[in-house]
């Protein structure tokens, strides 16, 4: 880990206690967070990107526990921390922002009393002080001031969002963890949304973990971008090294699949085969193997590991990787 | 307040064609209110709206929450009674049939929602779940059934169909549960089919699957599309003609190469320029209007985008209702200064 690296997930395997038995939503993944950066985290539905962002605040509870690995943020091992010290870093240093502002915030509340508790509660301050800070916020984010006393349900789904963002940075959090902030956003508001967290990460330093399925949202905004599928980490890289040279076959047909409005792009789409496993009972190996056209067998014998191809471009597939047992001869990246 | 009724095709026929039509929800009030007479206030969901579809297109309804395009699709196949305007289909008036005429019309218009599981009885397996519109619509054929039903489950690539037949909605994954929609809406061999974001709930890898399905199905089974949209990306690989919708009103409709291209209507640039682009060298500098989508209870006079628009010219935007206009062929703009982008 280096000194730009805000936040470093290593190995680490969430597990969910299920009437069918157990499910490891997220196996043995490492991630790093480099300071400043907006890093996308992207894959379809149960591909575990909600739950790594939740483990990255210890927030798991009833059937869903961290099994295995490490948590360090800022320096500092989250895994040996205490629930109480682990309140302190939740909301102050980490902030988080969800797909639906209306259950995120407290609908018999004025936002102002949410700001104002939310501060007070990690920040000796005086509710004029607390309240001067969330007006300052709430101008600087474009939402009149005079909105701070609405309640949640009297503002629009983008003001409820800013709100949210508001919280983060009240606190001067490092990190947000923002998951599928803009999905329940028009598309107007989404752009105009997601412009705003470019001039926070300019303004503010912040750093942000935007997970999302929607590929163009990451497009847009991120600096590198992180794939997940079915609980693996496929593949970690610049947003502009993915996007223009997939490594791995699932972000290859993912890229091809998704629509895209120019009236250059074809018409036509890739159609990826089958769709996401049932990870009660996952692939053995690699667990794309069954979708994959450039499936071996060792592919469905051994997982590979998620390892550097070409510089910071890490793939987690066994064309780039060699082995003894091999069938084809590993492929070589240029750089 | 009447529109320009839409151009006639050239050739074929239309099988849709709705004329100024509306649709206002009066707003819930209290006892007291209704008690002492109060103004009753209307949400104004679809506002005056004219467009015909045409045999065998996929005609495309896009824009943002509230801005009437699923109320739109319902008036279309007469599930809500409009509060003005008419909608012919195949050159009879909804309005004019009895429940009886409209019961058996209703062969012929299906829908396909956006939640399968929603859509789903799911104490129904897959074959009674589509034996059901056929025991309605072909009470006499009942020997046929089980055939018709296995026919056309591999018709939407569910084959075997033997392994689903038995199958509950909450046995198989999303991407199958769509098709089994899809499946039950075609099998009572309709000729419009209702689609109202009909791929939103999908994972972006089957995504594409059922795009194309929709596509081959359309061709094979002689079909013609509604398909209702937010997703301007979506809608470009399926539509063939596409109107865009704001407050209720139609703001832009034409050809989709045409709309997309030349877009003439301020909103339906800003609305092709907000779509993310799945590639990180073509990030978006333009700027977007500012504020959000107004209220539909008391929508903005004359244009209702004025408040919003970066060519809006006062007083007159904001006095005159713009209305739908030929400014190119087969396209037209609901915009007073148009002419500005051609």
């Amino acid at each position: 880990m280096t000194d730009d690296t805000l936040y470093s997930v290593r190995n680490l395997s969430v597990d969910y206690t299920t009437r069918s038995g157990t499910v490891r939503a997220v196996e043995n993944v490492s991630l790093d967070i480099k300071r400043g950066e907006i890093l996308g985290l992207v894959g379809e539905s149960g591909c575990g990107k909600s739950t790594l962002g939740k483990a990255l605040m210890r927030l798991h509870t009833g059937p869903a526990h961290i099994a295995a690995g490490e948590l360090w943020f800022d320096g500092r091992d989250l895994m040996t921390y205490s629930e109480e010290e682990m309140r302190q870093i939740r909301g102050a240093e980490i902030g988080m922002v969800f797909q639906d502002p209306m259950t995120s915030l407290n609908p018999v509340q004025r936002v102002i009393d949410h700001i104002s508790e939310t501060i007070r509660t990690h920040e000796p301050s005086s509710e004029g002080m607390a309240r001067q800070r969330a007006e300052e916020l709430f101008e600087r984010l474009g939402i009149r001031s005079e909105r701070i006393d609405d309640y949640p349900h009297q503002m629009s789904g983008g003001m409820r969002q800013r709100v949210m963002i508001s919280l983060a940075l009240a606190l001067h959090a490092k990190l947000v963890v923002a998951d599928e902030p803009t999905t329940s956003l028009d598309v107007i508001v989404e752009a105009k949304f997601l412009d705003l967290l470019r001039e926070l990460r300019e303004e503010f330093g912040l750093t942000i973990l935007l997970i999302t399925h929607n590929i163009g949202v990451v497009a847009e905004v991120a600096d590198r971008v992180a794939v997940m599928y079915a609980g693996h980490m496929a593949e970690v890289g610049n947003v502009e090294d993915v996007f223009d040279r997939p490594l791995h076959p699932y972000t290859q047909g993912l890229l091809q699949s998704v629509p895209n409005i120019s009236l250059t792009e074809a018409d036509s789409l890739y159609r990826m085969g089958g769709e996401p496993p049932n990870l009660v009972n996952p692939p053995s190996g690699c667990r794309f193997h069954p979708r994959c056209p450039s499936a071996m067998p060792i592919c469905s014998r051994l997982a590979p590991h998620l390892q550097p191809a070409v510089d910071e471009h890490l793939v987690h597939c066994w064309l780039y990787e060699d082995h003894p047992e091999k069938e084809m001869p590993t492929v070589k990246v240029e750089g | 307040m009447s529109e320009t009724p839409p151009r006639q095709p050239e050739d074929g026929h239309n099988l849709v064609e709705v004329t100024g039509l509306k649709k206002w929800f009066p707003i819930q009030s209290g006892f007291l209110d209704r008690l002492l007479s109060r103004r009753v206030d209307y949400v104004k969901a679809v506002d005056g709206v004219s467009f015909a579809i045409r045999k065998g297109e996929v005609f495309g309804l896009a824009g943002e929450s509230g801005s009437g395009k699923s109320t739109t699709g319902r008036l279309v196949i007469h599930l809500e009674t409009p509060t003005e305007g008419k909608v012919l289909f195949d050159d009879v008036d909804l309005e004019e049939l009895s429940d009886e005429e409209m019961r058996q019309l209703r062969r012929r218009m299906q829908v396909i929602y956006q939640d399968p599981m929603a859509s789903l009885n799911p104490r129904m397996a897959v074959e009674e779940a589509l034996t059901h519109p056929l025991q309605i619509h072909y009470p006499h054929r009942k020997d046929e059934y089980h055939d018709i039903v296995v026919e056309m489950l591999d018709k939407v690539g569910l084959s075997p169909a033997s392994y689903y037949l038995d199958k509950y909605p909450h046995q198989i994954s999303g991407g199958q549960r769509q098709r089994v929609v899809i499946a039950r809406a075609l099998i009572t061999r309709p000729d419009l089919i209702l689609a109202d974001e009909p791929i939103a709930m999908a994972d972006v890898s089957v995504r594409s699957l059922l795009l194309d399905l929709m596509k081959q199905l359309k061709r094979e089974f002689d079909l013609t599309f509604l398909f209702i949209t937010h997703d301007l990306a979506t809608a470009k690989y399926i539509c063939d003609r596409i109107g865009i919708m704001y407050l209720g009103k139609l703001v832009e409709v034409g050809e989709l190469r045409e709309v997309y291209g030349h877009a003439l209507h301020p909103y339906t640039q800003a609305l092709l320029a907000a779509v993310p682009v799945p590639d990180p060298k073509e990030r978006r500098t333009v700027p977007l209007p500012e504020g959000e989508i107004p209220s539909a209870i008391n929508p903005p006079s004359g244009c209702r985008f004025h408040p919003r628009c970066p060519i809006a010219r006062l007083p007159h935007c904001s006095d005159e209702e713009p209305e739908l206009r030929v400014l190119r062929p087969g396209h037209q703009v609901a915009c007073h200064y148009a002419e500005d982008f051609l």
